[in-house]
């Protein structure tokens, strides 16, 4: 293999795959990319078993074509190190030999044969998202998927595609994000699996990087997705996911209208005289207000008045604040539609059609 | 020397249905369970008890002995908001409150009250600040220690206010019967009567070694509390060792769907009073009496305590199933309850699909039940 490229159009397609190398320990071939020039273009690989990019890298002129597999980590702090100038890279024996500018180097490759096959993309079957758009419902959702293994189904993101709109939920059994998006296009193709978080995450940095459209498809066992320029290939979680349906409270009356950014700033302000013990807020609801309030002992008491459009029966109701900031963040700006029930009973934020968060309190036990 | 306050209200359920009931006041009210069949008393008015009514007397033989009496079921709900409310105004006295059961609890006052004197001032205000209130009449024992505090209160029931000094209680001690001592049942008091027992002060010249022989622990109990001694100090953190209920039948019952029925309304009820209690229970306990009065229990103790309804329900009605033999064989008494009570928290983050992941487990509730 012989190829040459600038020193950026490596490097960029390299940190698109850096997160799926950065966790791997078990085995130092997981912790490489393969690079391969084939004709007039090259493609980089990297896979940890359960999520797997492969990224095109262009312009680049091929001489030779040819594989080369090469340790991540290195191969990416020298180019960061590289001069912005062109970067020749050559196959000798086992090792890649890098030149230009910036010196000449020769790093020890690995064996091409025992690198893991990434599933290809075919376009068959699947739907068209903007980029933008999934970037979106990706934001909107992923901070809610579980971080500890409460029930494993629940460390990942539900792609359902349903009544022709694409439906992503999250959650950790304490909140629940639900977000609709609009396909761009697409046939007929079902979408109903969950995808582990480190597969979502890279989505999204996939769709960050990319203009236009990105094709999705699910096989039973994968989450396939394709941009202009980057492939990638999740593996599904097995189980059943918790029936989300169920746990959006329907009877909520007491409805609230709150500018999302002066709620935000208010829980903010108050979360400060916090703890992480004790981390609760309290929310108060009165004829157009909400008083935000914190109270921790030995740290003092918080009081913030937000003006909001309310005219229901008073409510005082507990939560841990960042469970609310987390929707109001993904909410951004504008008006958000809060509803509650009672004080030990699911609360709903939701922002139009297009997300829709559902929170638990916590129980503020009388003190006898 | 400890200055100890013992307060036990007056016919407490059979009262707080006087309270509630203006026309019913200063009538032999008899609260109790299945009030039409064979449930027993659990409480009845000073004017019931007039015509022999006693607690745990068949209501049956309730309604021989007091035929005009106004029979009412048990609000055990209404029963434990009033005693919340007697706890929390016992609290603004002292921290030191140490509650029996809804309606007896022990106050602690060494530390408030400069002198004897004024424990018994202390004794007084407690008493009148009940009855303003609650409405309700306590009858209160002011002494040196729990045992004869209890003691005190209950000399002179109802509306009873008894101090009983150290100089006293030798005096007091010597002419009651042995069985007013703390642990000592039937089997005891005849063993004593055998001896030639039947009053305190005739325990007082037989040495503590001979009790010990003979009675064990026991022994060494009536040995100091004989003599007015105890140590046993006001615990504060009182926690329920059980929440119970159970249900006789009207008539003896085979059919499993009313047996079954039954225990999920007795189930419902505990369950309930466990989460107004703020408690979570680990054990869940079932009880049957069959028709020749054999009773037997059975019960499982789970890993996670739980205030579950579907969770308690599912290991109550698998005892009932799996571990009791039912086949032809009447039930006269079924009954529920729920030990190894823990503390819930206080603050507590509240979860999404809490039943339906229970449920994955755990068998639902019988359609027609809920």
């Amino acid at each position: 293999m012989k190829l040459s490229c600038q020193k950026s159009t490596m490097l960029s397609s390299l940190q698109l795959l850096g997160p799926v190398t950065a966790g791997t320990t078990t085995k130092p071939i997981l912790q490489a990319v393969k690079l391969e020039a084939i004709d007039d273009k090259a493609v980089l690989e990297a896979t940890d078993l359960e999520v797997g990019v492969r990224c095109l890298v262009e312009p680049v002129e091929v001489q030779e074509a040819g594989t080369v597999v090469l340790q991540e980590g290195r191969l990416t702090e020298l180019l960061r190190e590289w001069p912005e100038e062109k970067i020749c890279m050559e196959t000798r024996g086992s090792m890649c030999l890098l030149s230009g500018k910036g010196g000449v180097f020769k790093m020890a490759g690995y064996d091409p044969e025992e690198f893991p096959v990434i599933p290809t993309f075919s376009d068959e079957g699947s739907v068209e998202v903007s980029a933008d758009e999934l970037e979106g419902m990706i934001k909107k959702v992923v901070f809610a998927c579980a971080s500890e293994r409460v029930r494993h189904t629940m460390t990942g993101v539900l792609f359902r595609e349903e009544g022709g709109e694409l439906r992503m939920v999250a959650t950790d059994g304490r909140r629940l994000a639900f977000a609709r998006g609009k396909k761009s296009g697409g046939g007929k193709t079902t979408m109903d699996g969950i995808v582990p978080r480190r597969g979502v995450e890279l989505l999204s940095r996939i769709a960050t990087h990319q203009e236009g459209n990105v094709l999705l498809k699910m096989d039973g066992t994968h989450l396939l997705a394709k941009s202009g320029k980057a492939t990638l290939c999740s593996q599904l979680i097995e189980g059943q996911y918790p029936n989300y349906e169920e746990a959006v409270p329907k009877d909520n009356d007491k409805k609230v209208e709150a500018d999302a950014e002066g709620l935000a700033a208010a829980i903010r302000r108050a979360t400060i005289l916090t703890t992480a013990e004790r981390h609760l807020i309290k929310l108060k609801l009165q004829k157009g207000m909400i008083v935000v309030e914190a109270e921790t002992p030995e740290v003092g008491e918080a009081m913030v008045d937000v003006e909001v459009k309310y005219s229901g029966e008073d409510l005082e109701i507990g939560f841990n604040p960042d469970f609310l900031l987390d929707a109001l963040k993904a909410i951004e700006k504008g008006t958000v539609q809060l509803e509650f029930k009672g004080p030990a009973t699911a609360a709903i934020m939701k922002r139009s059609h297009d997300f829709l968060y559902v929170v638990m309190p916590i129980r503020l036990a009388e003190t006898t | 020397m400890r200055k100890i306050i013992h307060v036990d209200m007056d016919a407490f359920f059979a009262s707080v249905e006087e309270l509630d009931n203006p026309e019913v006041r200063g009538k032999a009210v008899i609260v109790g369970g299945g009030i039409e069949g064979r449930g027993v008393v659990s409480s009845a008015s000073y004017e019931a008890r007039k015509y022999g009514v006693k607690s745990a007397m068949p209501i049956s033989r309730a309604r021989k002995l007091c035929p005009h009496g106004i029979f009412l079921e048990v609000r055990m709900e209404r029963y434990i908001e009033i005693s919340i409310q007697l706890m929390r105004l016992l609290k603004d006295f002292t921290p030191l409150v140490e509650p029996v059961s809804v309606d007896e609890a022990f106050l602690d006052v060494t530390d408030i009250a400069r002198d004897f004197a004024e424990a018994v001032e202390i004794g007084k205000q407690v008493k009148k600040k009940i009855k303003a209130e609650t409405g309700l009449t306590a009858s209160v024992g002011v002494a040196t220690n729990k045992f004869l505090a209890k003691l005190a209160s209950g000399l002179k029931k109802p509306d009873g206010f008894v101090v009983i000094t150290d100089e006293e209680k030798e005096n007091i001690l010597k002419d009651l019967p042995v069985s007013e001592i703390l642990g000592v049942g039937k089997v005891t008091e005849k063993a004593l009567h055998a001896m030639g027992i039947s009053t305190i002060g005739q325990l007082w010249p037989i040495p503590q070694e001979e009790l010990v022989e003979r009675f064990g622990k026991l022994g060494r109990v009536l040995y100091y509390l004989s003599r007015g001694i105890d140590n046993s100090p006001v615990v504060t953190v009182w926690e329920p060792k059980s929440v119970a209920r159970s249900c006789t039948f009207e008539r003896d019952i085979k059919d499993l769907r009313v047996i079954r029925r039954q225990l999920y309304d007795l189930t419902e009820d505990v369950v309930k009073q466990l989460k107004e209690m703020n408690l979570r229970a680990k054990t869940i306990t079932i009880k049957v009496r069959y028709s020749n009065f054999r009773t037997i229990t059975r019960s499982i103790t789970i890993d996670t305590p739980t205030d579950l309804l579907s969770a308690v329900w599912h290991y109550a009605d698998m005892l009932l199933r799996e571990k009791v033999e039912l086949k032809d064989r009447a039930i006269r008494l079924i009954g529920v309850s729920l030990s190894s009570l823990v503390q819930a928290p206080s603050v507590e983050q509240l979860h999404l699909f809490e039943e339906e992941m229970r449920s994955e487990e755990i068998a639902t509730i019988p359609k027609g039940m809920e």
